[in-house]
């Protein structure tokens, strides 16, 4: 997709947006110039970002070309897997504790999202676990969570 | 001649051996990032923040000043060594920094630009110490109309300085206002864009989101596209030239501070536009203006100085009035609002130690920088021989950590993750970070500064225009929105497409 297709597109999702986002607003109670109520400011930021929006929209015709958006070697797997995994990370680390998921974490990214073999993912997940805990835990004493063996 | 006298007790408190060691920890981590291509200096004062939680006030906030200024130096050296800028405001160091390593004088480029910088830090730190305290105790007088303005005059500039589109760069500042709303509202308690998730309620943290934004969202874009690069195999020597050298480069350093200081008092303008307008004056004075972008040591020099003169620019705002002026300083006021002090014209009064100390160690921090940068450039340079996979990895992992130990809740990680994912596609479509990271910043202190100046004037927005400070503030934001219809700049280009 190049810029200028993208900015449309663009333009019509931030209106919908901010349409969504005046309505919201409105219903946290305006206000008055008195005393103005909690929907004021986002009421009229989102007036200004629909008029932008519409903007950028119109400003489309007439306006050079620019290249395009997302390359297209853009690796969509990884991007989606790292971010699986990150998000995977968030809701274990709690419960497996925090030497476990980060072992898990770190030997999943090398390996599946950046084609590192078992060995080397393994090796380093162990290494990178074991050095963040002795950082993190014991000398920063960030609290991590303990897990299953109080690791 | 006070000031002098209070930067000397300053100075008793930085150089204790704790403070020391955290100073060199914070240039020495400083340098790391801003070599490193996908770490900025602002993510990893995010990931640093938890870690300060139990910390002392004074060691903490000079070990994370030490990145912010630290970081300048790394870039300069990846900008000059491999043509990478380490963080954006080094952009332009790429440009006669790698031109002069390509025809063998890497080693006068690499000293060039420390003698520079460190000229600069030397002077910002000065600066800061006299004109802070004078702006704090004027400051003393200003009201929430005047905050308001000056709050919309820097969200104004910031917006005018985007560099692919204007247009863009307002949209990115509104949505930053309307994110900064989300959880309870400050003066009636309602909670607003929460959508019932328990964890909104408290609003979004910051640091959370620096590092999705600065963090993440850069791991994502460099993913399985990530060219390695090529590492400077010529001996680097010879880093302090000839006298001709030098002389060619005095003006440009001197110049390029004082534009860098200058304009870094300035809320919203940050680092990164400093630089670029220090190089155009430089090529504008040149008689050889042709030698610019192919190895001018004067364009290089000047840049230097300018990046590191703005850094502490940016100090003035945030120390003397408690207005963070980018998405770093912000970092720096929350951590010393997480401290229990109190931001604002109060600060440097309230606790003078403190402020002395930091100001103090930042000089110190340069002689270090000084002293340590030109030695260890072959450990930098190892440093990026690492994969970056493997380096990419480290980078996640640290902000997983960062983020998680924020509040010592998962939900946190969840909200760095979701600003990584949007930063990046933000990025992708051409919008700017920036306006966005200070429109959340000032959003919390713009609102109440709004609604309590229509409550003082009891619904008249006359205020803000009848205070004659205030007034200017509107005018100057004014001028900077009406000037592209004036020079026919066009709306929907950006400060790329000029000269």
């Amino acid at each position: 997709m190049n810029v200028k297709t993208s900015d449309r597109w663009n333009g019509v999702f931030w209106l919908i947006m901010s349409i969504f986002i005046c309505v919201e607003s409105y219903r946290l109670g305006l206000g008055s110039y008195h005393s103005p109520g909690a929907g004021f400011l986002p009421f009229w930021t989102g007036v200004i970002l629909a008029t932008l929006s519409v903007l950028l929209f119109i400003l489309t015709w007439g306006a050079q070309e620019q290249g395009s958006v997302f390359a297209e070697k853009t690796q969509w797997r990884s991007i989606v897997l790292a971010l699986a995994l990150m998000l995977a990370y968030a809701l274990v680390i709690e419960k497996l504790g925090f030497v476990i998921s980060t072992l898990l974490f770190v030997a999943a990214l090398l390996r599946f999202v950046e084609d590192k073999g078992w060995y080397a993912a393994g090796a380093t997940a162990l290494i990178t676990a074991l050095a963040t805990y002795v950082v993190f835990e014991l000398w920063l004493q960030s609290q991590l969570p303990p897990g299953i063996f109080g690791l | 001649m006070e000031s002098l006298d209070y930067l000397l007790q300053g100075f008793t408190v930085a150089l204790q051996p704790l403070n020391l060691f955290y100073c060199l920890l914070g240039v020495t981590m400083g340098t790391l990032v801003g070599v490193l291509p996908g770490l900025g200096p602002s993510a990893t004062i995010a990931l640093l923040l938890p870690t300060t939680y139990h910390m002392d006030p004074v060691p903490s906030l000079i070990m994370l000043a030490g990145i912010s200024y630290g970081s300048m130096y790394g870039g300069s050296t990846t900008s000059i060594l491999l043509n990478i800028p380490g963080e954006p405001s080094s952009l332009l160091t790429c440009l006669d920094g790698y031109q002069m390593a390509r025809q063998g004088r890497a080693g006068l480029a690499l000293g060039v630009s420390a003698v520079g910088s460190f000229i600069a830090g030397t002077f910002s730190v000065l600066g800061l110490a006299f004109i802070a305290p004078t702006l704090a105790r004027m400051a003393l007088g200003l009201g929430p109309p005047e905050y308001f303005s000056l709050m919309v005059m820097g969200l104004t500039i910031v917006s005018y300085l985007a560099r692919v589109s204007m247009v863009k760069a307002w949209m990115m500042t509104a949505l930053g206002l309307i994110i900064s709303t989300v959880g309870m509202d400050p003066i009636t308690g309602q909670a607003r864009f929460v959508f019932g998730i328990r964890s909104l309620y408290d609003g979004l943290t910051l640091p959370a989101i620096m590092m999705g934004l600065f963090g993440v969202s850069e791991v994502l874009e460099n993913i399985g596209k990530y060219i390695k690069p090529e590492i400077y195999k010529g001996k680097i020597t010879n880093f302090f030239g000839n006298r001709e050298d030098w002389r060619q480069s005095t003006k440009p350093i001197a110049r390029g501070t004082l534009l860098g200081f200058f304009m870094g008092v300035f809320p919203g303008i940050g680092s990164v536009v400093p630089t670029l307008i220090s190089y155009v004056i430089e090529k504008r004075l040149s008689k050889h203006p042709e030698k610019f972008g192919k190895g001018a040591i004067e364009g290089l020099a000047a840049v230097e100085a300018c990046n590191n003169a703005a850094v502490g620019g940016t100090y003035v705002p945030l120390l003397s009035l408690g207005i963070p002026s980018s998405g770093m300083t912000a970092l720096l006021l929350a951590a010393l609002m997480i401290y229990g002090l109190n931001p604002g014209p109060l600060l440097i009064r309230e606790s003078p130690r403190l402020f002395w100390a930091v100001v103090a160690s930042m000089y110190v921090g340069n002689v270090m920088l000084l002293v340590l940068n030109l030695p260890l450039i072959p450990l930098w340079v190892k440093v990026l021989k690492i994969p970056y996979s493997y380096l990419s990895a480290m980078i996640l992992l640290f902000c997983l950590i960062g983020a998680y130990s924020l509040n010592n809740n998962p939900s946190d990680v969840i909200v760095m993750i979701l600003f990584g994912t949007l930063g990046y596609i933000l990025r992708e479509f051409r919008f700017e970070l920036p306006p966005l990271v200070l429109a959340f910043v000032l959003g919390p202190m713009l609102e109440p500064a709004f609604r309590t100046s229509l409550i003082i004037s009891k619904g008249s927005l006359g205020i803000f225009v009848t205070r004659p400070i205030s007034a200017l503030f509107l005018l100057v934001a004014f001028i900077v929105l009406v000037s592209p219809l004036a020079t026919k700049k066009r709306l929907g280009a950006g400060l790329q497409q000029e000269d």
